[in-house]
C-alpha cells in the first residue's frame, strides 16, 4: 500500500513553507520517526517525519530546495519494496499527512454545496392524510383502517381521539339498513378480532359441558378483604379468588387440564386468565404460574395486566397460556350465571355479587354475606364428582381464607 | 406546616449545613456584614465570622478562581453572585476550571462547589441584571443546574447542592425571592434528577421551568373544565428526569414546554428532541414550547412583559395544543 507524503501543516495559521532538503535519498529505506524532508515556516525550521516503514519514492519534478511549497503538497510516496507507485487515483491517505495535514486538505472550501446538491423542497408529498404517531400506533392496536379517517387536529391530521371513535363505531359506520322478515333493521359487520371471538365461542358450546352450581359465605373473604386494603394492600375480589383457585388446582389438577386430541394434557404450570371487559371488547389477560405467586404479586400482575388492556396495550404473549378463567360479574347485580369454557382450557369458575342475606347459622338467623359460583368444565376431562371436590375445597377457602395467604 | 418564605427557607439550610461541616464558607459581594443584597445570609456573619462569610472585591473570574482552588483543595465553597449575570465574567472557570478538574483528575479531586445567582426578568431590572442563561450551563458537561420553584424545593435542594462533591449552579428565579410556602420543620434533602408532578392531569402535559410553574398551575385550574392539565416541574435541568415527562406524555400524548429563557437552544429544543427520540409513538401532537421572546431585556414595563410569557399565553398555548 502506497502511503503519500504531503507538505504539512505546522501551525493554524501556516499555509505554505520554505522546501529546504530532502534528508533521504529516492529509494531509500525509511522506518516510521525517520526524518523525510526539512521544511522551515515563518515560526521554526522542521524536520518531517514518516509516520510508515517503506521505500522513499520521491516524485519526479518535486520542489527543489529553497523553493516555497504549500500545504497539503503531495511530494513523495512510502511504497513496500517492489511496488509502483501508484496513479493519481489509487492514493491511500497516508497516516503521515492525515495527522497533521487533516486541516491541510486544502479542499475543505471546494466542499461546497454546488449546483448538483440535491435540492430538499418544503412541498409535502400527498401520499395520504397525516396521522400523529400515537394515532398510528393505537389504530394499529385496534385494527382500524385509517387511510380514510377524516382528521380532527388542526390541519387535518389524524390523532388519537379519531381513531378510538372510529373504533367504537367501527359497527355503526359501516352497517347497512335492511329487512328480514318485514322487520327493519341494521347489518353490523363485525371486526375480524369480534368474528375470531365468536369462531372461539361457537367451538366452546360444542364441548359438552356440565355447570355447578354453589353459594358460599364470603364474610371472613370480605373481612379479610378489608384488613388488607386498610393495611396499605390492594387487593381486589377477583385477586383473591385467583389466589384461591390457583391453590385449589394445585390439588385437583384435572381442573387444570384439557382435552387434546383423546388424551389430556395437564399442565405443570397454574396460570389462570381473568376475563376483563374493555372498550374493544372483552380480553382474557393471564396471570403467570399464580399458584407460586402471592397475593400482592397477583395484584400486581393483574393491575398492570388490566391497565395495559385499558390502554390497548396487551401483547400476545399477555393473553396467551392460560390453563384457567376466572370470570367475575359480581361488580353487576348477577347472581348466577353458567360460563362457557374458554379452549381450549377445560373448566372455568363464574362468580356473581356478594349479598347479604339472612343465614342459618346453628338455630340463630344471622346476616351473612352470601356468593354463588359456577364452575363451567369439559366433561370429557373430569366427571362431575372430581369438579365437585374442586368447588368444596374453593368454597372451604373463602369461608377461611386466611389459610391460602 | 409552617410558613416561610424563600430566602428564610434556604437562610435556614445554609445555617444547618454551615453548622454541620466548618469546611463551608461563602464568598460574594456583600454577602458579609451586609448579608447580601438579596438577604441570602443574613445573619451568618454574626453566627459564623469573616472567615466563612468572606466578602470579596467586584472582581468575579478572580473570586470565582479562589474558590475553585479552594474547592479543590477540600472545601466547600458557596459563591453568591448575586445576580447570575455576574458569574458570566468568570465563565472561562466554569467552562475550563470548575467543571473539568473531576474528569481531569481521574476522580481525585472532588469539586463540591455551589454557585448561586439570581435569574429572570421582572420589575424592570433590565437587560445587564435579568439574565436567565440556564441553557448555557446545562450545556457544559461536569456541572449540575437546578432551579427550584419553590420555598420547600427550594431549601431542599439548597443544602443537596451545598452538600454534592460536583459543581452545583444553583439559580434563584427573581419570583421567587418573596414567594410564600410551606416549609417542614424536620430535616430533608430534595435528590437532583427528580421532577415534581405539580399537578395530575390526563389530556396535556405542560413541563414547566422555574417561574413558570406558578403560571401552568395557574393555566391547569383556568382550563378545569375543559381538559385535564399535567404539570411537571422538573427541579434540576442538569441532571433532566426524562423518565417522568416520557411517562406523563405517554398518558397525555401531547406536551407543552413553558420557559421564560430563549427558544434557540434551549430546554424547549431539548426536551422535545429527547421526548421523540424516546416517545415518538406516544405523541399525538407536535411538541410545542413557548419560550421568551429572544432579545435583551426591555426596561420599559410594557415591553418587558411583552418580552417573556404571561399566564394568558400559556393558556392559549394549551388550549391550541389540546386542539392539535
Amino acid at each position: 500500500m502506497a502511503f503519500e507524503i504531503l507538505v504539512p501543516r505546522f501551525g493554524w495559521n501556516m499555509e505554505e513553507g520554505k522546501f529546504l532538503g530532502w534528508l533521504k535519498n529516492d529509494g531509500d529505506e525509511v522506518k516510521a520517526g525517520d526524518a523525510l524532508f526539512s521544511l522551515e515556516t515563518d515560526k521554526a525550521t522542521e524536520e518531517v517525519e514518516s509516520f510508515d516503514d517503506g521505500v522513499l519514492h520521491i516524485l519526479p519534478g518535486g520542489p527543489d530546495p529553497g523553493v516555497t511549497v504549500s500545504v497539503g503538497l503531495r511530494v513523495a510516496y512510502i511504497l513496500t519494496p517492489g511496488e509502483e507507485p501508484p496513479s493519481a487515483a489509487q492514493v491511500a491517505v497516508s497516516s503521515a499527512s492525515a495527522a497533521p495535514a487533516a486541516a491541510a486538505e486544502g479542499d475543505a472550501n471546494s466542499n461546497t454545496a454546488g449546483s448538483n446538491a440535491p435540492v430538499l423542497t418544503r412541498e409535502r408529498s400527498t401520499r395520504g392524510p397525516a396521522i400523529s404517531p400515537r394515532a398510528r400506533r393505537v389504530a394499529k392496536q385496534l385494527g382500524v383502517e385509517w387511510t380514510q379517517l377524516k382528521g380532527s387536529g388542526r390541519t387535518g391530521r389524524i390523532v388519537e381521539r379519531d381513531v378510538r371513535t372510529a373504533a367504537k363505531n367501527r359497527g355503526a359506520a359501516a352497517s347497512v339498513a335492511i329487512a328480514r322478515e318485514g322487520i327493519r333493521g341494521r347489518l353490523v359487520p363485525l371486526s375480524a378480532r369480534q368474528q375470531a371471538a365468536a369462531e372461539k365461542l361457537t367451538t366452546s358450546a360444542a364441548i359438552p359441558t356440565v355447570t355447578l352450581h354453589t353459594e358460599a359465605d364470603a364474610t371472613e373473604l370480605v373481612t379479610l378483604r378489608n384488613e388488607l386494603r386498610s393495611s396499605g394492600g390492594a387487593p381486589s375480589f377477583t385477586d383473591l379468588f385467583v389466589k384461591l383457585s390457583a391453590s385449589a388446582l394445585r390439588e385437583h389438577s384435572l381442573l387444570n387440564a384439557s382435552w387434546q386430541n383423546g388424551s389430556l394434557f395437564i399442565p405443570d404450570e397454574v396460570n389462570i386468565g381473568i376475563a376483563v371487559d374493555t372498550d374493544a371488547g372483552l380480553v382474557v389477560p393471564v396471570v403467570r404460574v399464580a399458584d407460586e405467586k402471592s397475593l400482592d404479586e397477583i395484584t400486581a400482575a393483574t393491575q398492570d395486566a388490566a391497565a395495559k388492556a385499558r390502554a390497548d396495550r396487551l401483547r400476545l404473549d399477555d393473553l396467551q397460556g392460560g390453563t384457567f378463567t376466572i370470570t367475575n360479574l359480581g361488580m353487576y347485580s348477577v347472581d348466577d350465571f353458567t360460563p362457557l369454557l374458554n379452549p381450549p382450557q377445560g373448566s372455568i369458575l363464574g362468580i356473581g355479587r356478594i349479598v347479604r342475606k339472612p343465614s342459618v347459622h346453628g338455630e340463630q338467623v344471622v346476616p351473612r354475606d352470601r356468593i354463588s359460583l359456577s364452575l363451567t368444565f369439559d366433561h370429557r376431562v373430569a366427571d362431575g364428582a372430581p369438579a365437585a371436590r374442586f368447588l368444596d375445597t374453593v368454597v372451604r377457602s373463602i369461608e377461611a381464607p386466611r389459610s391460602i395467604l | 406546616m409552617r410558613e416561610m418564605n424563600y430566602i428564610e427557607a434556604t437562610v435556614e439550610g445554609l445555617t444547618e449545613e454551615m453548622e454541620r461541616d466548618p469546611s463551608i464558607f461563602v464568598f460574594g459581594e456583600g454577602i458579609g456584614k451586609r448579608g447580601g443584597n438579596f438577604n441570602t445570609t443574613v445573619g451568618l456573619f454574626d453566627r459564623f465570622g469573616p472567615e466563612r462569610l468572606c466578602d470579596t472585591p467586584i472582581a468575579e473570574r478572580g473570586f470565582l478562581g479562589v474558590a475553585t482552588g479552594a474547592a479543590m483543595t477540600g472545601t466547600r465553597p458557596v459563591v453568591d453572585f448575586m445576580f447570575i449575570d455576574f458569574a458570566l465574567d468568570g465563565m472561562g472557570e466554569i467552562i475550563n476550571q470548575l467543571s473539568k478538574m473531576q474528569y481531569m483528575s481521574s476522580g481525585r479531586l472532588k469539586m463540591p462547589l455551589v454557585l448561586r445567582g439570581c435569574v429572570g426578568i421582572g420589575n424592570s431590572a433590565a437587560t445587564h441584571h435579568s439574565g436567565s442563561y440556564y441553557p448555557m450551563f446545562v450545556h457544559i458537561p461536569g456541572v449540575r443546574v437546578v432551579l427550584p420553584s419553590n420555598p420547600r424545593d427550594g431549601k431542599g435542594l439548597f443544602k443537596t447542592a451545598i452538600r454534592s462533591d460536583d459543581p452545583v449552579i444553583f439559580l434563584e428565579h427573581r419570583s421567587l425571592l418573596a414567594m410564600k410556602g410551606p416549609v417542614p420543620e424536620e430535616e430533608y434533602y430534595t435528590p437532583f434528577g427528580e421532577a415534581a408532578i405539580a399537578c395530575e392531569g390526563s389530556d396535556v402535559t405542560v413541563v414547566a421551568i422555574a417561574n413558570m410553574v406558578a403560571h401552568a398551575l395557574k393555566a391547569a385550574e383556568q382550563l378545569a373544565g375543559e381538559m385535564s392539565v399535567e404539570v411537571i416541574d422538573p427541579r434540576t435541568i442538569a441532571p433532566l428526569d426524562i423518565d417522568t415527562i416520557l411517562a406523563s406524555v405517554n398518558k397525555t400524548g401531547r406536551l407543552l414546554v413553558i420557559d421564560e429563557t430563549f427558544a434557540p437552544c434551549g430546554m424547549g429544543a431539548e426536551i422535545a428532541m429527547q421526548v421523540m427520540e424516546k416517545g415518538f409513538d406516544d405523541l399525538d401532537a407536535p411538541v410545542r414550547r413557548l419560550h421568551g421572546v429572544h432579545m435583551p431585556t426591555p426596561y420599559s414595563p410594557p415591553l418587558e412583559a411583552a418580552a417573556i410569557p404571561q399566564l394568558a399565553d400559556v393558556v392559549t398555548a394549551i388550549r391550541e395544543l389540546s386542539a392539535e
